[in-house]
């Protein structure tokens, strides 16, 4: 149907987008863009666990910093991924395992895991991102300016997407070099459960830098993940 | 070279009409072209590493972003001479520009490591197939005696290409990312194709006129469309831009329809479909733009098959050492399997070899010790040598240039400059001394300036008296190119001459994808095994988990593994300097002139 919609005319495109409401549930087309974004902090605070993919294309130059941090995140809360971290103009993998307020770590070159504080290397603690207060789900209350977007393609999905502008403070809990006094233009993409399944921040992460952006993505909602320190 | 002009005996005039030099000179490009490709990932490495998803000190990983490239070109070179011959060297030197072309698209477009090695193995391919191509071009414009220049100039541009190619990268990655290498690569490549098509076009307008009678249509427009829309798409499933797959509409294009493969979208599949629709086309129409048909004779004549099982052997050393894990052990658990494949494709070969009517390799070629002997230590001089052109630039990055490409470049330029300087230095006492001291000398050198840079730490590059050891490995090297060349010439026939010289650029490319696979990984697994665990972070830094003197702790611990490849090619140089005392004992080089040692070889 939906190729075919793409070549209606016009006068049809008031039709369609009636029938695109009716197929969505006709409740949401009402929500407000908040109360959306309120429900999807509400289904990532409460599933049981979650694949985290946290990815910049680009590292401003000459910073050291995170280039991603992939993973499976619970609330007790833990985390258990790698990190790659650049540092002296070189990427390094990092495998991380964040779980009963501490962080372990197997740094570049060496076999086994020992203890490090992220902040050192301008990482946030892992398992604080799971955080349903000050973690990734904040980021979705913390919002201000909401407007509803367009609509976007994933796999086979058709996500709504939400735009609003986010205080720098609730970014410092991500990426601590963040400058907490400047704002963050966000994207957020919400699939129809209401669940966020992606998220998308563009401001300044780093001191004396220019802007870049991180894309933080979710998948596999509902996983179970057993993770103890090493 | 002191032949009057037109005294030749060729079947060409004596001087070659003009078009037919911008010809040459236009294959000279190309050829000075694909051998700046071979090194300019060297700088790239660590950022093209990253575009692979791998990590620093996965290097043994990355080594197929080198050595797939010296595949292909190992793959190809012995057999584009004789497909030159069946097929006209035009068409092989536009047919290998557009392969190369292509492997950079791919390389460019790439979306993981299969990917980016598959791409560079093209580039190999293409590279590979304009040297032989451009000495064929050569032999036809010249007459024997008036070769002697022509066939030094694409020898000059040739190395000049491999000394620009690092500084090529640099330049590239100062102003933008490691893709724009590649697609530079796949503009000039086109251009390249479409000049020298032109040239010889226009070049001979007999031919023209005679084919124009049909009405003009020599230009198979249904072709050209059917490949425009196929690599367009093509690369569409390579890039899959952001900004199409999340479009509501036509990111249906991009959603498999079986399985989760890119390779099985719409978008995919309409480009089998043009890609299929253009085989057919080109099997059908009267003046295809590929002329699939002919190649297909050309490829039943030429030894593929030698050449296949060539690549496989080769291919599978390169797998068994890349799918290590350094940490655990040398060779994956795969590997042994992967070297099994290796030996039975040897095997194939060898057995191919010695039944086929037209072997790759001429029999009975190499049958004296100076001959292959000089490929024993052509292979160990290119493992040498593969070790100082990847990891010194490597080791400038880690230790003082972590932010300049270029910086790090000017520092392997040091020992590229120096090389020429010895090989006309190893030309000129070919005169007076045997050609195993001279090349043994050489590798000596080397070996004690691979000695020297094992034991270079965090600052020795600060230091201008590194210059010295990498002035030193250049001119080692240099001093070996020309005596093994002589060594292999006076102890092979005339008419093999050719096919010999093209067999030692192979052993020495063999030598490099095997050292740098071999080395890389031996030289992490070494360091693994040694290394008694650095102590926590908590325990070196007060208070913290972060400072300098750990930092340092972890740099000096990630030199280590470049120390230990150095120890190797150290080895490696010691061993072909050796070989070279024993198997060249006896071989008359004095009497080569020193114009056929320096002869382009690679």
């Amino acid at each position: 149907m939906r190729p075919f919609r793409s070549v209606l005319a016009a006068g049809a495109a008031a039709l369609t987008l009636t029938l695109g409401a009716c197929t969505a549930g006709s409740e949401e087309a009402e929500e407000r863009p908040e109360d959306v974004l309120a429900a999807a902090k509400g289904h990532l605070d409460e599933t049981s666990g979650v694949r985290v993919l946290l990815e910049t294309v680009q590292l401003p130059p000459k910073v050291e910093g995170i280039v991603r941090a992939a993973g499976v995140g619970n609330h007790s809360p833990a985390f258990e991924g790698d990190l790659k971290v650049a540092a002296g103009g070189v990427q390094f993998d990092v495998p991380v395992v964040a779980a009963e307020g501490k962080v372990l770590a197997k740094l570049p070159f060496t076999t086994d895991f020992v203890e490090v504080n992220p902040a050192d290397y301008s990482a946030p603690d892992p398992a604080a991102l799971m955080a349903a207060e000050g973690g990734l789900s904040s980021l979705l209350t913390a919002a201000t300016d909401v407007e509803k977007g367009d609509e976007v393609r994933s796999g086979e999905d058709v996500l709504s997407s939400y735009t609003g502008v986010l205080p720098g403070d609730s970014v410092v809990a991500i990426i601590p070099g963040a400058d907490a006094a400047s704002d963050f233009a966000a994207t957020f993409t919400i699939d129809e459960e209401d669940r966020l399944r992606e998220a998308v921040l563009t401001g300044q992460f780093y001191p004396d830098t220019e802007e870049m952006t991180y894309t933080v993505t979710f998948e596999e909602y509902g996983t179970t993940a057993d993770i103890t320190l090493p | 070279m002191s032949v009057a002009p037109g005294s030749g005996e060729g079947t060409g005039d004596a001087s070659p009409a003009p078009a037919a030099r911008v010809l040459l000179g236009l294959a000279a490009v190309a050829v000075a072209f694909a051998a700046a490709d071979t090194y300019v990932v060297v700088l790239a490495l660590p950022e093209m590493m990253g575009g692979a998803g791998l990590a620093v000190d996965e290097l043994q990983r990355a080594a197929p972003i080198v050595s797939g490239f010296l595949l292909g070109y190992v793959a190809m070179l012995p057999l584009i001479g004789r497909i030159a011959d069946l097929r006209g060297r035009v068409p092989v030197l536009v047919g290998a520009l557009v392969v190369f072309a292509i492997g950079s698209l791919v390389t460019a477009a790439s979306y993981d490591l299969p990917s980016m090695v598959a791409g560079r193995f093209l580039q190999g391919a293409g590279g590979g197939g304009l040297v032989p191509a451009t000495l064929a071009l050569v032999a036809d414009m010249y007459p024997p005696a008036r070769r002697g220049v022509p066939l030094g100039v694409v020898g000059a541009v040739q190395e000049i290409g491999s000394v620009l190619g690092p500084l090529y990268g640099a330049l590239v990655l100062a102003l933008a990312d490691w893709e724009a290498i590649f697609w530079v690569n796949l503009a000039v490549g086109l251009v390249l194709a479409a000049a020298i098509l032109t040239t010889t076009r226009t070049g001979s307008p007999r031919r023209t006129r005679s084919r124009g009678s049909r009405g003009g249509g020599s230009l198979d427009v249904a072709g050209l469309a059917l490949l425009t829309v196929g690599l367009v798409l093509f690369t569409l499933v390579m890039l899959e831009p952001r900004r199409l797959t999340t479009d509501v509409t036509l990111g249906l294009g991009f959603l498999p329809v079986l399985g989760d493969s890119r390779w099985l979208t719409p978008v995919a599949l309409a480009s089998y479909l043009a890609a299929g629709l253009l085989v057919l086309r080109s099997l059908t129409a009267t003046r295809p733009l590929l002329d699939l048909r002919g190649w297909a004779t050309v490829a039943r004549q030429a030894d593929l098959t030698g050449a296949g099982l060539m690549a496989v052997a080769l291919g599978g050393v390169i797998l068994a050492f890349a799918t290590a894990d350094p940490e655990v052990q040398v060779f994956s658990p795969a590997g042994p399997w992967f070297l099994l494949t290796s030996a039975l494709a040897t095997a194939g070969f060898w057995w191919h070899h010695r039944v086929a009517v037209e072997p790759l390799v001429p029999r009975g070629a190499f049958g004296p010790a100076p001959a292959w002997g000089a490929l024993a230590v052509s292979f160990f001089v290119g493992a040498a040598l593969i070790a100082a052109l990847v990891d010194i630039p490597i080791f400038a990055r880690i230790t003082v240039y972590p932010d300049s490409q270029l910086m790090a470049a000017l520092v392997l330029v040091r020992l590229l400059v120096a090389l020429p300087v010895g090989a006309l230095v190893g030309g000129y006492l070919l005169r007076h001394a045997p050609a195993g001291a001279i090349t043994a000398a050489g590798m000596v050198l080397a070996a004690i300036a691979f000695g020297w840079m094992s034991r270079w730490g965090l600052e020795s590059l600060e230091h201008p008296v590194a210059t010295v050891p990498l002035v030193a490995a250049g001119l080692g090297f240099g001093l070996a190119l020309a005596p093994v060349n002589a060594a292999l010439l006076a102890a092979t026939e005339h008419a093999v001459h050719g096919v010999a010289s093209a067999f030692l650029v192979v052993a020495r490319m063999v030598g490099m994808l095997v050292g740098i696979s071999a080395l890389t990984t031996i030289g992490l697994r070494r360091y693994y095994a040694v290394q008694a665990d650095l102590p926590a972070p908590s325990d070196v830094c007060e208070g913290t988990t972060r400072c300098a003197e750990y930092t340092l702790l972890l740099k000096e611990a990630g030199l280590a593994q470049l120390q230990t490849v150095f120890v190797g090619a150290a080895v490696c140089a010691a061993v072909a300097a050796l070989l070279a005392l024993v198997v060249f004992r006896g071989a008359a080089t004095r009497d080569v002139t020193p114009a056929d040692v320096l002869r382009p070889a690679g």
